[in-house]
Order: structure tokens, then C-alpha cells, then sequence
């Protein structure tokens, strides 16, 4: 055996494995060199064991103050600590503050995709003659917020998990903090690539909106539903199905009944956005409420 | 051992006062000595064994297994330790150089330590610096295996054992008639390297201690 120098503290401290113990033992007994090495960290052990058993036990007295200083348990129930109030006076600031922090967690290639893919997108449209324009934005924003949202918001996909299980803000605050965010970012960007769109005489405002905000509302919605209660590639994939068969329905690749499904997903109307409403509104209410294990390591539950 | 610490802490979770009690009775003595150690005053280190308690209680139920309950316990305490150093927390030691491990000849300072009595030990502990002490304390006092020694600090398990290396020397230092200990020993190296292999005590390094890190000198002070 060579000689187990790195082992012989742990040996004099007792704390080595049965195994690795016997075999350090016998080697001590014919080795003067490690033997010497083990007396003198034997010497070590002594010294600090004296001195911390010369520390006395701690009276009762101490106990009794912890004991009386518990507060009573919920049982089996320690959970996320509710939002109570130090983070700021009001709503407004508070929520002004919980976006904040939550812009630092999300992922940051999350915006670093969704601003390339919405800059390329809105190139192509600049540049296609007017009435494509809008149709190549009718396929670019949709996209861009349904994987932004599912990156975002999807369980388990955050480093920043455990961080966000141990705040004081609750579940649902910080997934529709995040929602908003995500959702609200990739609005703005679509907004101003629409306006500079019109700027550039690429179609009238009213028909660019149209072409992109109802699609992407449904499809972010689907997006989050899927990525929140089930998992963001569950999520993706559902949105990329549909996106797929809209762009094969363009091509015309597609029979009639498939075209007939897909067509309405993908103009802007009041029932479509009430769905898509109602889906992330629904999600963000089940959440807390749902057994463990579903979107558990995301929020903590 | 820690079967029971888990069984104690689940039903610590659970609001059992009697469980709460029973890890208590277990655990506050050392955990009493490791923080006396760290504040070096009995008041305040009660202080801290009474909030690492009232965090017990508090946080029983987010304890993940992920450690052995008293590691979980030491790095409490450890952190209610630290909150509680005033003004004066410990420098950061220097960067630590990979210790030299010895290698079948013992070391000057394991000689010195081995010919010295336990008083002069004893006395040479209160001049060590605060964080060599507190990993002797961890690996002798609480009686921690090196890897939980490791997950208490935060550092390597490598890091450990040649903290406990420069912890040593540096007690074998604080002997007194220590003349040579202080300085780079580089004949000792040089005997090292001249022994013959093969006389049963010769100069072979297991694989593992180069992990630890072997250096031709003495790590400086």
C-alpha cells in the first residue's frame, strides 16, 4: 500500500469508513514514517477535543428560551412564504419592482432570439411588396411570443427556480409578472416594427395589428398553458404544430378542412382574443392549486 | 446516526415539540462548542445556538436530504455565527497553497507535535488563525468527515484536507522551540526525493494525494 498520508487526519479524527479505517490501521502498524504523522495529528486531536468538550453543556435554561420562542407550525405545510409587504408603499411600485427583478431572472437568450428573429422578421416584411408584408408578420410575432412565453414562464426551465421558491412574492405574482413582461416586450418590439413598417409605406397600421395580434395571442397562450401546467416542451411543440400547419395552409399544401381549421386561429377577432385571455387568466388561477409535481420546480410547490 | 437526525427532523416538520427537543439533546453541545469557537464568547455564542434552533424549527421542512442533518445543522449554525462577528470577521486566509502532503516520512511538524505535551498544544490552539481553527474544530471537535467538513465551508473536499495540513503546521509553529518550522524547508524535500523506494517507507505518492496537491516546499506562513 502506499502511503495513506491524506487519510491519516480523518483516521485520528475517526471519522473514516470501516473499510478504509482497517486498511490505514495495518499500514500505521508497519510504516514508523506514517506512524510518527499519525501521533502527531493524534496530538492535534486531542487538543481540540479537550478543548471543545471543556465547553459546557448548554443549560436547560437555553432550551426553555428556544422553546418558548417557536411559533406554532402549520403542519407538513412550511410552503412559499407569502408577499407580505416590505418590497415598497404601493401597487403601482410594487409591481414596477417585482417586474424589475423578474427581467433579471428570465433567461437571457429569451430576449436575445426573440429580438433577432422579430429584426430579420420585420427586414423580409420591409422588403416584400405591400400585402406580404403583413402576411410575413402574421408568421413572425406569433412565433416569437409563443417560445419567448414558454421560455420564460415554462417549469423547470429558470436556474433562478429555487430563488424564486424562496422569495416572499407569491406563485402566481411571479408568473404573470413574467407573462407580462415577456409578452409585453415582444408587443412593443411588434408595435414599433409595424408602425416603422407604415413609416416605410409597407401597408396601412389597422391590417399590419391585425395580421399578427390575434394569432399571437392565441399562440402564446396555448404556449404558456402547456409550458406552465405541463412543460415548456410540451408547450413549443403544440405552438410549432399549429404555426407549421398555418404556413402549409399559406403554401396551400394543405386540403380544404385542414385550411378551414387553421384559417380562423389566425385573424384577429374579439372571440379569439377572449380565448386566449381566458387560457392564460385560467392557468395563472389553477396553478397554486395543483397537485405537486406538475410546474412544481419552477414555483415551488 | 443520521437515520435518526432524519426521523427527528421529519417530525420536526411536522410541529413535534418532543422531536425538536430530542435533536436538540443530540446536537447543541457541539454545535454550542463550534460556534464558542467561531465567536469566542460564551454569551453570544448561545445567541447563536438558540437562532440556529429557532431556524431549525423554522426551516425544518425545506430540508432537502441533500447533506446529513448535522452538516445542515453545522452550516446553520456556521451562518448564525458569521451574522453575529462583530466588525471583526476573520481575513479571508491568503491563498491557500496546495499543502504539501508528507509521504511516508513524517514532517517536522508532526515530529514536533508528537514530542510535545498536550499543554503547549493546547496553548499553541489559541494563537491559530480563526479559520485554521474552525476546520480543526469541524474535523476534531464535531467529529465531521471531510466531505461534510467541505459542504459546511463551501470549499473542495481537497481544500480541506490541505487547510488541515496548514492548520497543523500552523500549530507546530505556535510551540514553543519551534526553531525551523517557520521556514521553507527545502532539504526536507530534497530528503524526500533521495530515499530509496521500496524500504517500505520510501517516496510514493497514491494517486489521490496528488489530488490534494503535493508541493516540493513547505507553503510558507
Amino acid at each position: 500500500m502506499t502511503h495513506p498520508s491524506h487519510l491519516l487526519a480523518e483516521f485520528a479524527a475517526g471519522t473514516l469508513p470501516d473499510d478504509r479505517a482497517g486498511r490505514v490501521a495495518r499500514h500505521v502498524a508497519d510504516c514508523p514514517g506514517c506512524a510518527a504523522e499519525l501521533t502527531g495529528w493524534h496530538q492535534v486531536a486531542g487538543a481540540v477535543g479537550d478543548r471543545v468538550a471543556a465547553v459546557a453543556v448548554p443549560s436547560p435554561g437555553l432550551l426553555a428560551g428556544v422553546l418558548s420562542r417557536l411559533a406554532p407550525h402549520r403542519a407538513g405545510a412550511p410552503g412559499v412564504p407569502r408577499y407580505a409587504a416590505p418590497l415598497g408603499g404601493a401597487a403601482t411600485r410594487r409591481a414596477v419592482r417585482i417586474l424589475a427583478a423578474q427581467r433579471r431572472l428570465v433567461d437571457r437568450r429569451v430576449w436575445l432570439v426573440a429580438a433577432v428573429v422579430l429584426a430579420v422578421g420585420t427586414a423580409v416584411a420591409g422588403w416584400a411588396p405591400p400585402g406580404i408584408s403583413e402576411q410575413v408578420l402574421a408568421i413572425v410575432v406569433p412565433l416569437v411570443a409563443a417560445l419567448g412565453v414558454a421560455g420564460a414562464c415554462g417549469s423547470g426551465t429558470d436556474e433562478a427556480g429555487e430563488l424564486v421558491a424562496a422569495s416572499l412574492t407569491g406563485v402566481r405574482a411571479v408568473l404573470l409578472a413574467r407573462l407580462t413582461l415577456v409578452l409585453g416586450a415582444i408587443f412593443g418590439a411588434a408595435s414599433v416594427a409595424s408602425l416603422g413598417l407604415v413609416w416605410f409605406d409597407a401597408g396601412t397600421p389597422l391590417v399590419l395589428f391585425a395580421a399578427w395580434l390575434g394569432p399571437m395571442a392565441l399562440l402564446s397562450a396555448v404556449s404558456f398553458a402547456l409550458s406552465v401546467l405541463w412543460r415548456p416542451a410540451v408547450g413549443i411543440g403544440v405552438a410549432m404544430v399549429l404555426w407549421v400547419l398555418r404556413l402549409l395552409a399559406g403554401a396551400n399544401a394543405l386540403d380544404g378542412t385542414v385550411d378551414g381549421l387553421v384559417e380562423p386561429l389566425w385573424r384577429t377577432s374579439a372571440p379569439l382574443l377572449l380565448v386566449a385571455a381566458l387560457l392564460m387568466a385560467g392557468t395563472v388561477v389553477l396553478l397554486p392549486h395543483l397537485p405537486a409535481g406538475l410546474g412544481r420546480r419552477a414555483y415551488g410547490r | 446516526m443520521d437515520d435518526v437526525d432524519r426521523g427527528l427532523l421529519h417530525r420536526v416538520a411536522a410541529g413535534d415539540q418532543r422531536a425538536f427537543e430530542e435533536l436538540y439533546v443530540r446536537h447543541g453541545q457541539p454545535l454550542l462548542a463550534y460556534a464558542e469557537g467561531l465567536l469566542g464568547d460564551r454569551g453570544r455564542a448561545e445567541e447563536a445556538l438558540q437562532d440556529t434552533f429557532l431556524a431549525t424549527w423554522r426551516g425544518a421542512g425545506s430540508f432537502e436530504g441533500r447533506s446529513t442533518v448535522r452538516t445542515w445543522l453545522f452550516g446553520i449554525c456556521r451562518r448564525q455565527a458569521l451574522g453575529r462577528m462583530t466588525g471583526h470577521r476573520p481575513a479571508p486566509l491568503p491563498m491557500e497553497a496546495a499543502a504539501e502532503v508528507p509521504a511516508g516520512e513524517p514532517g517536522p511538524e508532526a515530529v514536533a507535535l508528537a514530542r510535545a505535551d498536550a499543554r503547549a498544544v493546547a496553548a499553541a490552539l489559541a494563537e491559530l488563525a480563526p479559520a485554521h481553527r474552525e476546520v480543526l474544530d469541524l474535523a476534531f471537535g464535531a467529529g465531521l468527515a471531510h466531505a461534510e467538513i467541505a459542504e459546511v465551508l463551501g470549499i473542495p473536499v481537497g481544500t480541506v484536507k490541505s487547510r488541515l495540513f496548514h492548520a497543523r503546521a500552523g500549530l507546530a509553529r505556535a510551540l514553543p522551540d519551534n526553531t525551523g518550522l517557520g521556514r521553507p524547508l527545502p532539504e526536507r524535500a530534497a530528503l524526500g526525493r533521495t530515499l530509496p523506494d521500496g524500504t517500505g517507507c520510501g517516496r510514493a505518492l497514491p494517486d489521490d494525494v496528488a489530488a490534494v496537491g503535493v508541493s516540493g516546499r513547505e507553503a510558507g506562513p
